[in-house]
């Protein structure tokens, strides 16, 4: 992985592209410099991955070329075309959409969900639900039921902490 | 049910087999490229715990497959039989086989997935082959936390495999489709379709034996239903035209075809060497000759059985030791001929 340019210490996890004037600069950084010198955007179309041009506009962008969990960097993802864990669809989650419309024509999953997954979810929904009619309980000064709501909150949350 | 290459299914005349393919990757863990040997060990022994859990009779319909201490003849045969991929065979990581014994589900394990739960059909079996998967997909899923996004889906280490990560395939026999050179405005309308269609056993889209795959291409954006169902919709429109093409063949040129289809018959019968080529060419006339109702002592398993152990792995297993080419050849002329006149004599 290359060395940030600026500090010249830490490992480069953002690619900076700015074109000015028609020149395109090119520039490794930490996410620390780039946090302090330039405004981020994660979600900024990475050009590589995606083949489009900038075109001359003036344009300063800046795209994260790692995964913070795995590692794999955009330059690998156009080599091989492969992502290097479940998390690397977070962090190029907007240029993946792009990608995905290109070669799938869709961007939105139809069919299966896990089990677990959709029970984890209606779990959290209902502890909305509840938290919302906790909060009206303790409004209107009715304690007794807001106990009631309370403790079924928490069993819910163990129950989904017990499975992970 | 028996393995796919020895039963016969429904449509076989057409649709040699059916194969559903699911892959899933453990959330905890990168994908296989990036993970270490001990956590593709880790994935291997989860995998096999989950798969088997305490019904001991479930158990014991599973065999896990030292794949990776195969030597590589060996690992071939797997390959011929269709229950691992190329890329699995030639792999020199920490990979894993769980076989059913009916060899009709395998499970490959760190692949380019971590999973792909495969179910393998005679004829044409779609929905039965997907409702296989689907339960070892639910019954693996008890155990795994298997990594899944509201938006793409289950997610896989390529993006071409996303969402519901199913690749459903269907290999077909087409000789009418490709003697009349129509196959090809076949293969382009099946792109429009979104589905691929390749030649099986050669290379790139040139099919050896008249043999295709027709797979879906999209994953993402459809449930598991609509994809199996459309693909089943087209896969009986192409049935349909080389059925007709066929009867037409038969018809209008019915003693050349029969010359055609007995001389490949007589050739195989005794032949003393044999190309993989020239072998798959006139198999797939005698396959034709079969529902044309001009060979009777052979059926369709036959063919494919033999289509599957005339193949370079199987042909060194079945040999016991490894082969040059030109002893392949005899050896491959010389199991056809035994094979055949296995069958002859039931009939005599």
């Amino acid at each position: 992985m290359p060395i940030c340019q600026v500090c010249k210490k830490r490992e480069a996890t953002v690619f900076l592209t700015q074109i000015i004037n028609g020149k395109k600069t090119d520039m490794y950084m930490c996410r620390q410099c780039a946090g302090e010198g330039y405004k981020i955007d994660l979600n900024t179309l990475i050009s590589g991955l995606l083949g489009l041009s900038w075109g001359d506009e003036e344009i300063g962008t800046a795209t994260q070329v790692a995964c913070d969990r795995c590692g794999m960097t955009v330059e690998e993802f156009n080599r091989t075309g492969k992502m290097g864990c479940s998390h690397c669809y977070d962090v190029f989650r907007e240029p993946m959409k792009v990608l995905l419309k290109r070669i799938q024509g869709n961007t939105r999953h139809q069919g299966k969900v896990p089990e677990s997954y959709a029970a984890a979810h209606a779990a959290e929904l209902e502890v909305e639900k509840l938290q919302r009619e906790l909060r009206e309980c303790i409004r209107v000064e009715n304690y007794e039921r807001a106990a009631e709501i309370r403790d079924r909150i928490r069993q819910l949350q163990s129950r989904r902490g017990g499975r992970q | 049910m028996k393995r796919w290459y020895i039963d016969k299914g429904p449509d076989s005349d057409v649709v040699v087999s059916t194969r559903v393919r699911l892959a899933r990757n453990f959330e905890e863990y990168p994908f296989p490229s990036r993970c270490s040997r001990e956590q593709q060990r880790e994935i291997i022994r989860k995998t096999v715990e989950a798969l088997t859990g305490d019904d001991a009779e479930f158990r014991r319909g599973f065999t896990v497959i030292d794949f990776k201490n195969m030597d590589l003849n060996e690992r071939l045969v797997y390959v011929e039989k269709r229950l691992v991929s190329k890329e699995l065979a030639a792999s020199d990581q920490e990979v894993g086989l769980i076989l059913s014994n009916d060899e009709q589900i395998s499970i490959m394990i760190n692949e380019e997935d971590h999973l792909r739960i495969q179910c393998l059909a005679a004829g044409m079996q779609l929905e039965k082959a997907s409702e296989i998967c689907n339960y070892i997909d639910n019954l693996l899923s008890q155990k795994i936390d298997f990594a899944f996004d509201d938006t793409f889906g289950f997610l896989t280490s390529c993006p071409t495999n996303i969402g519901t990560a199913i690749r459903a395939s269907l290999m077909l026999h087409l000789p009418a489709l490709t003697m009349t050179g129509h196959i090809n405005a076949l293969l382009e309308n099946c792109g429009k379709l979104g589905l691929s269609v390749r030649g099986l056993y050669g290379e790139n889209t040139e099919a050896r034996g008249c043999l295709y795959q027709l797979s879906n291409q999209i994953t993402l954006g459809k449930s598991e239903q609509d994809i199996v169902m459309s693909m089943k919709t087209i896969a009986y429109q192409v049935t349909e035209q080389e059925r007709l093409l066929r009867r037409e063949m038969m018809q209008r040129n019915g003693l050349q075809m029969e010359d055609k289809i007995m001389r490949s018959y007589g050739i195989l019968k005794y032949a003393r060497t044999l190309s993989s080529e020239e072998a798959m060419e006139r198999l797939s006339d005698v396959r034709f000759g079969i529902f044309a109702g001009l060979i009777t002592n052979l059926d369709e398993t036959d063919v494919n059985e033999m289509m599957l152990r005339i193949q370079a792995g199987s042909l060194q297993k079945f040999a016991g030791r490894s082969l040059r080419s030109d002893e392949m050849e005899a050896v491959r002329a010389s199991y056809i001929r035994n094979h055949i006149a296995k069958k002859d004599k039931r009939f005599d």
